[in-house]
């Protein structure tokens, strides 16, 4: 049985025809056994670098050798050599000896034109490590507005920016996230975020029980020495089942929300693995199988993440308003107060927020730099510990940076709500009536305001894990969207197939009419993902073929 | 590895952590709690001053005057907490540095055993320290903050009324026993969440691994539908364990509840006794509701500080790190 036969006899119906073009390529891959990384290759590459310094006469200076071994690897064919080559050319960039040449040597593999290019990763860190090293200066000259001469850092800022992979996650991509899991999954969206409202709506129940307490259980007790006990004992009854009913409202948001995760995580899990099963050996040849991993394990759960805490952040916007109408009706220089407070918050964390994304996104690159180069023994080990020393010694001044911005900002967004409730005092102490009463509104607007900075900090969080639920999801769309021949269709997460859809594709693919469920347009969980893309596929192989043909995979693309 | 070794080296990592300055530290986290002060403490002496019948230019010295002394107060906690917060950052980042390098460096000189698991223990070591930075960067820090503000608001409660004091104090020292008899029942749910998701991943690498060869597509058939069982098996787990967690948290609203409750019933019998002013109760009650959240974030922290410290004793198991060297070593930041 030749190797034809084998795979005929053990696919499935469906791709049989198409598997049958795959390229001459995978079978020589199979039959040559394809070359891998391999320590060995690392090892080469150190000793190759030893000699070629030795021969130029540097073979005593480390950090050459270092630079070339470096080289040696990021030019390499595999995509680990690469990574790892890189990684270390980004660390050396600063070193004194051969910084400016392991810039250099970024700059020119940043540069290099397809095919040779460096895989996208190492692409990645090389441009960051460029635009670290060397930020990009203005263009246009300031005083005349005339361009100046171009400068020749710009190369690597707009390599950077020119590519979509690259560039900053944008709100409208985060906002997408919670859309499309509203859309996939809207009973349990629903069903979290009222929880979530209720949560917070009781809390603020209780905070308003707390003007009563003055009001009519200690004030007329100090007034008068007795204790009225029905009321004393239904205040604390109603404290009692509003905290009650806060648990049971945490309980549905939080579950609510993580088996909403859970279902879109599953999905898009099982929508990456099925892309595994169906890629051929090529497309898997082209890819480390470490990477895979983490996509279809650590990128498919982390792109849902952001949901988890969507539930109590939108059930903190509803009790905002509630709070600031609350406020209305005691006075309304006292919601003038609330909506500064909210606005001076707010302005902090979005300062915050943008001070500090540059440094976290290079602290998160070199820590992701560390994991990668704890992966492989690649070289000398007195190279591997320098490399890696500097890297580490950096990502610890990114978090030193990080932490200092946010040691600062801190204690001023904890300083708002008190100075908001200092200023409603004083304000507040000046009209204030003697007795139980003017205590009670002082109470009331007192816990009213220090409610306020809770829905920020819950938009905050949510705000927070956007970046990263948006580059997850980037790479699982990345697998997903890769081209594949046998493949006749891709549906991408976050653009389920609706009934339009799936008849505009009837029509232009000129696919035979098939009998679409009554549920394919509605979409109501992401199961039908799979459900619409099996539609597709049977739609498309029962396709008439011009001149009788079997389909190829040139006309399925 | 026995429980007082595991304490003993547990002391060390936070002892090493806060640094020779500890006495400062300690300073600096209760200037930074400050905060807590100002709210209670302006509110009663506004209240009181109002009800004793200060009126005219008298009461208006007597608002400048407190809105002065707390926005003093503010500024000094905010400073402190500023200067914490930098401090330990500093701190912080040099010892995981040191910790990091020193855990890459045993394991490529370490002879014995083949690269591949020379590597994967270096992986092990690289999360589980990853693990300690996260609580050393972030829960740990706050976890102190939490503490030192709970130690202040306490504090105020003992000063206005100790009775009540110590009834608070009950009542927390009762929702800490029950939240750590439900998460010793719940440890259990937690280990097999792990297993789940490492049987998940191996079942998604087993796909991996055989559709990298050309003639299994029976057997990537197979190894896909063990994926799909092992992610169903793994998102059920989770989902199980969500609910665990959200009762627990229910706990956390039930005691603040009660505690609200006991704070009402007492403050009307201290009343009537005429033992505190209408001012004194208020900042009681205000103060009564700082309480619950803090004890909450401490909880929480301490549960990630155990995880933490469970990974880095793994690490110095594996790696045989001489932690007491680490010690000297970092002694100079």
């Amino acid at each position: 049985m030749n190797l034809e036969e084998t795979m005929t006899d053990r696919q499935p119906p469906d791709i049989v025809r198409a598997r049958d073009l795959v390229d001459d390529s995978i079978r020589e891959d199979q039959l040559n056994q394809p070359a891998r990384p391999s320590i060995m290759e690392f090892a080469s590459a150190a000793v190759a670098a030893r000699a070629v310094a030795a021969a130029l006469g540097r073979g005593d200076d480390p950090s050459y050798v270092a630079y070339l071994a470096a080289l040696s690897r990021a030019t390499g064919e595999s995509v680990a050599e690469q990574r790892t080559g890189v990684a270390q050319l980004a660390a050396l960039t600063e070193d004194p000896g051969c910084g400016s040449d392991a810039v250099a040597a970024l700059r020119a593999l940043i540069e290099a034109p397809r095919p040779g290019r460096l895989c996208e990763y190492a692409l990645q860190t090389a441009r960051r490590a460029l635009a670290d090293h060397c930020p990009p200066r203005p263009v246009a000259d300031a005083g005349t507005g005339t361009p100046g001469p171009a400068p020749v850092d710009a190369i690597s800022h707009l390599a950077a920016s020119a590519d979509p992979a690259a560039a900053r996650p944008r709100l409208r991509d985060g906002l997408r996230i919670f859309v499309d899991a509203a859309r996939y999954e809207p009973r349990l969206f629903v069903i979290s975020v009222v929880g979530g409202a209720t949560f917070s709506l009781l809390g603020l129940v209780v905070w308003l029980v707390l003007r009563d307490v003055v009001d009519r259980a200690w004030g007329p007790a100090l007034t008068t020495g007795h204790i009225d006990v029905a009321a004393v004992t239904s205040l604390a009854a109603l404290a009692v089942f509003a905290s009650v009913g806060r648990a049971i409202g945490l309980f549905v948001s939080r579950v609510g929300a993580q088996t909403m995760r859970r279902r879109l995580s599953d999905a898009t899990q099982r929508a990456v693995v099925d892309q595994y099963v169906e890629a051929p050996v090529a497309w898997h040849e082209q890819r480390h199988p470490d990477d895979l991993v983490a996509t279809a394990d650590g990128a498919a759960d982390t792109s849902w993440r952001p949901v988890d805490p969507v539930p109590i952040a939108v059930g903190s916007a509803v009790m905002v308003v509630a709070a600031i109408l609350a406020l209305f009706y005691l006075a309304w220089w006292l919601a003038a107060i609330g909506v500064l407070l909210l606005a001076g918050q707010g302005i902090l964390t979005v300062a915050f927020l943008r001070a500090v994304d540059r440094h976290a996104d290079r602290a998160r690159s070199l820590r992701a730099e560390i994991i990668e180069m704890t992966q492989h023994e690649s070289g000398e080990p007195a190279d591997m510990i320098a490399s890696f020393g500097a890297a580490s010694g950096q990502l610890s001044t990114e978090m030193i940076r990080v932490r200092g911005l946010k040691g600062a900002v801190a204690p001023l967004l904890a300083a708002v709500p008190v100075i908001g409730i200092l200023a409603a005092a004083g304000i507040g102490a000046w009209h204030l009536q003697p007795g139980a009463a003017g205590a009670a509104d002082l109470v009331s607007a007192t816990v009213l305001l220090a409610a306020l900075p809770a829905p920020v900090l819950a938009v905050g969080t949510v705000m927070a894990g956007l970046p990263t639920g948006v580059r997850a999801l980037r790479s699982v769309r990345g697998v997903l969207a890769d081209a594949d021949p046998i493949r006749p269709a891709r549906i991408a997460i976050g653009a389920t197939p609706t009934r339009a859809d799936l008849a505009a594709q009837r029509q232009g693919g000129g696919v035979p009419t098939v009998e679409l469920p009554d549920n394919a347009g509605r979409c109501d969980r992401l199961d039908t993902l799979a459900d619409g893309a099996a539609l597709v596929r049977r739609a498309r192989n029962a396709a008439p073929h011009p001149a009788g043909a079997a389909p190829t995979a040139r006309t399925l693309r | 590895m026995p429980i007082y070794v595991r304490y003993k080296t547990s002391f060390e990592v936070v002892t090493t952590w806060l640094g020779d300055g500890r006495v400062a530290t300690a300073a600096l986290i209760l200037g930074a709690s400050g905060v807590n002060l100002v709210v209670p403490i302006a509110v009663q002496q506004t209240l009181d001053h109002v009800n004793d019948g200060t009126a005219g230019p008298a009461r208006l010295t007597v608002i400048v005057g407190v809105i002065a002394l707390g926005a003093g107060v503010l500024a000094l906690s905010a400073l402190s907490a500023f200067w914490f917060n930098a401090r330990l950052a500093r701190r912080t980042e040099t010892l995981l540095h040191l910790v990091r390098v020193q855990a890459f460096h045993t394991m490529l000189t370490q002879p014995e055993g083949s690269a591949a698991a020379r590597s994967a223990k270096v992986r092990h070591a690289v999360n589980d320290i990853d693990r300690l930075g996260r609580f050393l960067r972030w829960s740990g820090p706050a976890m102190l903050l939490n503490a030192g503000q709970l130690m202040i608001a306490i504090a105020i409660m003992i000063w206005y009324s100790w009775l009540l004091a110590v009834v608070v104090v009950l009542i927390v020292t009762a929702l800490v026993c029950a939240q750590r008899w439900y998460r010793r029942r719940a440890a259990g749910a937690y280990r097999a969440a792990r297993r789940r998701a490492l049987e998940m991943r191996s079942a998604i690498m087993a796909v991996i691994l055989r559709s990298r060869q050309l003639q299994a597509y029976a057997a990537r058939r197979e190894a896909q539908a063990r994926a799909q069982d092992a992610a169903d098996d793994h998102s059920a787990h989770q989902v199980r364990l969500a609910r665990r967690e959200a009762v627990g948290r229910g706990l956390n609203e039930l005691a603040a509840g009660v505690l609200l409750a006991t704070v009402i019933v007492a403050g009307a019998f201290l009343a009537a006794r005429r033992e505190l002013t209408l001012g004194q109760m208020t900042a009681l009650l205000l103060v009564s509701t700082v309480i619950m959240p803090r004890v909450e974030a401490v909880l929480d922290m301490l549960g990630d500080g155990a995880a933490a410290l469970a990974g880095w004793h793994r690490t110095r198991r594996r790696l045989a790190i001489d932690q007491p060297g680490l010690l000297h070593e970092s002694g100079h930041s």
